[in-house]
């Protein structure tokens, strides 16, 4: 290539790196007032809550990192509670008798309903009440762990209250902890209101269990539309068909409910025929997940049996974003300012070692940078400490192969062959090194993906995405780089840095 | 790297030295378990109305706060706020929580008399007349979810047995064997070291640092390898024992993996040392499995792989020379 030519490449490209720098890291105001703002689309990106959580709207402000609430069993109050319930006690002797009924746990931080909760005459909790419980937390736990959303956590509080905690990152926290807090057997009632509906499943005065009649649920996606799908067994289905028989005449309501709590009320005006009834509302992908897993979980804790206890949900608490008391810095900002410190880093052994070449270097780490932003705001992928480690170790990756490729050239030169032949021998020796090495930790972590959740999950999409891109990058964009600059220079040995081997002279 | 490294008496010693921090990991994994960070602790929760916050009163309860745990002998390990938001909207109420984690062995004497002595102060204080302020104490207790980690621990071992398969082919299956080896190796010994020392991390970070741990080892030994491969290309190595000839070419390519390896702990101290408390505790650890998998690459792989080759060797040549005659015998034929 042509001094000019290159020139021109190499301007071209450096306006479109620059661009897209700016375009993905760069915040600027939009209006002389300052009142609007340019959001880069790092801004736009998952955050977790380690590192600040979300950004909302267009006005740059971070929400809290997560969502918090707390459950409680019937019969369990929080202190807040039973004080502000005792305070609306007129009487003292209403308050007295209040207190009568409550048991103080934890050093007051519960009270406990004596009749709900204890045994009777006793300040002991009862064995029914607490293996009731204890039921409940394994249900919570594996329908939160069924979310498969980063940050998820679920805490015992003072023996008798969950404590959840979402990502703020998840659609629809609080249905997922409202719905997640219905708890108890599933059934199916119809009728004109729910207070007075009848049951239908499972069938009153039988003894058959509820697995005869329903077998799962499921979310299902058809032509744009999401469905909570319910599957009956044949006896089901005929129960369900004679039930609204007499819908096309006069429509009905059907409840389909878990305990006391109806989480489908659905509109019949046609008889039901099919095994597999399909629900619609205005559900999206992650509350029609929501719904199908309650009444799975459901479906599946009243064939084991056993008593459970309805639990309520307590106030929803949100996160704001972490910061550092000492700099009051928030974790974010110094999480970017410890990356670009790490970037500079980099540069500068680049430009230590290689002098001029290293812009090469420089060019395909920020093609890097800019194309993992980009993919992790386009697939979406909330970035976190994993996902940061992960993103760490392909720039690493990608900055460590540059250098293999850059000592291979400099061997090829020093032996005394022409730059462009030891660039393309170089290349060559040391391609299928760095292929090799993409390709099997890109095995690794896309079946890492495809089968870890939670944490891990993230870390091995961000894996994955980094390996590719460091590959590309390492292996097309960096040699690109390197041949558009070469020509640059007068003398290529300078431009890299190399030198050729010292032959003695026999004579 | 001396001779003696790669031989199989210090084969059988690192093999020896690993075994011993695991086993010692798995004990202290029995009794202790992980250093999880809050696996268990006790909070003490200040819930405050918005009109604390329109007053800004804030730091004057702050303060009381403060001067409780100090005169009840205890102090907080970090603290959060937050802030409460109706079901239907998640919109801000205006009633704050302010939650000050302790330690699951702080005296729950002292943790009481905070309680009571903040609640003594903000009743004594006028300031705080119209504002309503509840101050509780919680035990709390984290409940693991194992499905995170199961699946995790098979997606890993998955994608490193498939990469295994890619390294057999292409690198030959004693390289494999000893990836195999390293991946496994890695992953225990991070563990068992996360275990040994204590070091507080995230409730998913130990299953998250073994899984980083097999890929860096699987990454550092396919380094070592390429370079192996390469070297062994040359005639000169024909006339080397498989000892002689992984010690000749590790001499030279421990410097490739130290260039991979250093500069991923420089961005890990640097990460450490300029972000939060919350990231530091992440990154920092971190280091470990880096370390293993520095240790099992420059050691533990080529003393492994040495006497594979070995065996890998003699089994061809024994299949040449059993094909060969076959050949021979067909041609004369």
């Amino acid at each position: 290539m042509g001094k000019v030519k290159s020139a021109i490449v190499l301007t071209v490209i450096t306006l479109v790196i620059a661009v897209l720098c700016v375009v993905c890291f760069v915040p600027f105001p939009t209006d002389s007032e300052g009142v609007s703002f340019f959001n880069p689309i790092l801004n736009w990106t998952q955050k977790s809550s380690e590192l600040g959580g979300y950004q909302y709207g267009g006005n740059a402000a971070y929400l809290g990192g997560g969502y918090t609430a707390v459950l409680y069993p019937e019969g369990v109050l929080s202190k807040k509670e039973y004080e502000a319930n005792l305070a609306g006690k007129e009487t003292e002797a209403e308050k007295q008798e209040y207190a009568e009924d409550y048991l103080p746990y934890a050093n007051g931080a519960l009270y406990l309903e004596r009749d709900v909760a204890c045994e009777k005459g006793s300040d002991r909790v009862s064995e029914e009440f607490d293996s009731g419980f204890r039921k409940n937390v394994e249900i919570l736990k594996q329908r939160f762990e069924g979310l498969r959303e980063n940050g998820t956590k679920l805490e015992v509080c003072d023996d008798y209250s969950v404590r959840i905690q979402l990502s703020s990152t998840m659609s629809a926290p609080s249905v997922a902890l409202l719905y997640f807090s219905y708890l108890g057997d599933f059934t199916v009632k119809y009728g004109s209101s729910y207070e007075d509906a009848t049951q239908a499943i499972p069938a009153e005065n039988s003894d058959k269990p509820l697995s005869d009649y329903v077998k799962s649920s499921s979310v299902r996606t058809l032509n744009g539309v999401i469905y909570v799908v319910i599957h009956f067994t044949s006896e089901g289905r005929d129960i369900i068909s004679e039930v609204t028989s007499g819908a096309a005449d006069s429509a009905i309501t059907m409840y389909f409910s878990v305990g006391d709590q109806a989480v489908i009320n659905l509109s019949v005006s046609d008889q039901i025929v099919d095994g597999d009834l399909y629900i619609s509302g205005s559900y999206t992908d992650t509350t029609a997940g929501i719904v199908a897993t309650v009444i799975d979980s459901s479906i599946a804790s009243t064939a084991l049996g056993g008593e459970s206890v309805e639990m309520n949900l307590g106030e929803i608490y949100r996160m704001p974003a972490a910061t550092d008391s000492g700099s009051g810095l928030s974790a974010l900002m110094l999480f970017y300012i410890a990356i670009g410190g790490c970037m500079l880093l980099s540069a500068a052994f680049f430009l230590i070692r290689y002098r001029r070449l290293g812009f090469a270097a420089i060019y395909s780490m920020l093609c890097y940078v800019i194309l993992m932003v980009l993919c992790m705001y386009a697939i979406p992928v909330e970035i976190g400490l994993g996902t940061a480690l992960a993103f760490l170790l392909c720039g690493v990756l990608l900055g460590a192969c540059n250098a293999v490729a850059f000592e291979y050239a400099r061997k090829e030169y020093a032996v005394g062959k022409t730059i462009v032949s030891s660039v393309k021998t170089g290349y060559r020796k040391c391609f299928w090194h760095i292929f090799d090495l993409h390709i099997a930790l890109a095995i690794v972590a896309v079946l890492t993906y495809l089968i870890a959740t939670a944490e891990l999950a993230s870390f091995a999409l961000v894996m994955t995405l980094g390996v590719l891109i460091s590959g590309v990058c390492t292996l097309v964009f960096n040699r690109f780089f390197w041949f558009i600059m070469m020509p640059l220079s007068k003398n290529a040995g300078k431009f890299c840095h190399y030198k050729r081997e010292e032959v003695e002279d026999d004579e | 790297m001396s001779k003696r490294m790669y031989s199989p008496k210090a084969m059988w010693l690192w093999i020896a030295l690993s075994t011993i921090v695991i086993i010692a990991g798995v004990v202290l994994y029995a009794l202790f378990g992980f250093n999880v960070s809050a696996s268990e602790y006790r909070t003490i929760e200040v819930g405050y109305d918005s009109v604390v916050s329109i007053e800004k009163l804030e730091e004057d309860l702050r303060s009381h706060c403060e001067k409780s745990f100090a005169s009840a002998g205890i102090s907080q390990n970090s603290e959060q706020s937050y802030y409460e938001v109706d079901v239907n909207y998640l919109q801000d109420t205006g009633t704050t929580l302010v939650t000050y984690f302790f330690s699951a062995d702080t005296p729950e004497a002292g943790i009481r008399s905070a309680v009571s002595a903040i609640e003594s102060a903000v009743a004594s204080d006028a300031k705080f007349a119209n504002a309503d302020v509840t101050v509780e104490y919680r035990n709390v207790k984290n409940e693991p979810m194992y499905e995170a980690i199961w699946r995790g621990a098979i997606g890993v071992a998955v994608g490193v047995v498939v990469a295994l398969v890619y390294i057999g082919f292409r690198f030959g299956w004693d390289g494999a064997i000893t990836g195999l080896i390293v991946g496994v190796h890695d992953a225990l010994l991070t563990l068992a070291l996360l275990a040994i020392t204590r070091i507080p991390v995230y409730a998913y970070a130990p299953l998250l640092f073994a899984a980083v741990a097999a890929m860096l080892g699987l990454l550092l030994w396919m380094i070592r390898k390429a370079k192996m491969r390469e070297d062994f290309k040359d005639p000169a190595y024909s006339a080397l024992s498989a000892e002689e000839a992984v010690e000749e070419s590790c001499r030279n390519s421990y410097k490739t993996v130290l260039c991979f390896a250093v500069p991923l702990a420089v961005a890990l101290i640097v990460l450490g040392a300029v972000a939060t408390a919350g990231v530091r505790m992440f990154m920092l650890p971190a280091l470990i499995p880096l370390a293993v998998s520095v240790y099992s690459s420059l050691l533990l792989a080529p003393a492994v792989y040495a006497p594979l080759k070995a065996k890998f060797d003699r089994f061809k040549t024994r299949h040449k020379r059993y094909f060969g005659k076959k050949k021979a015998a067909a041609e004369e034929e």
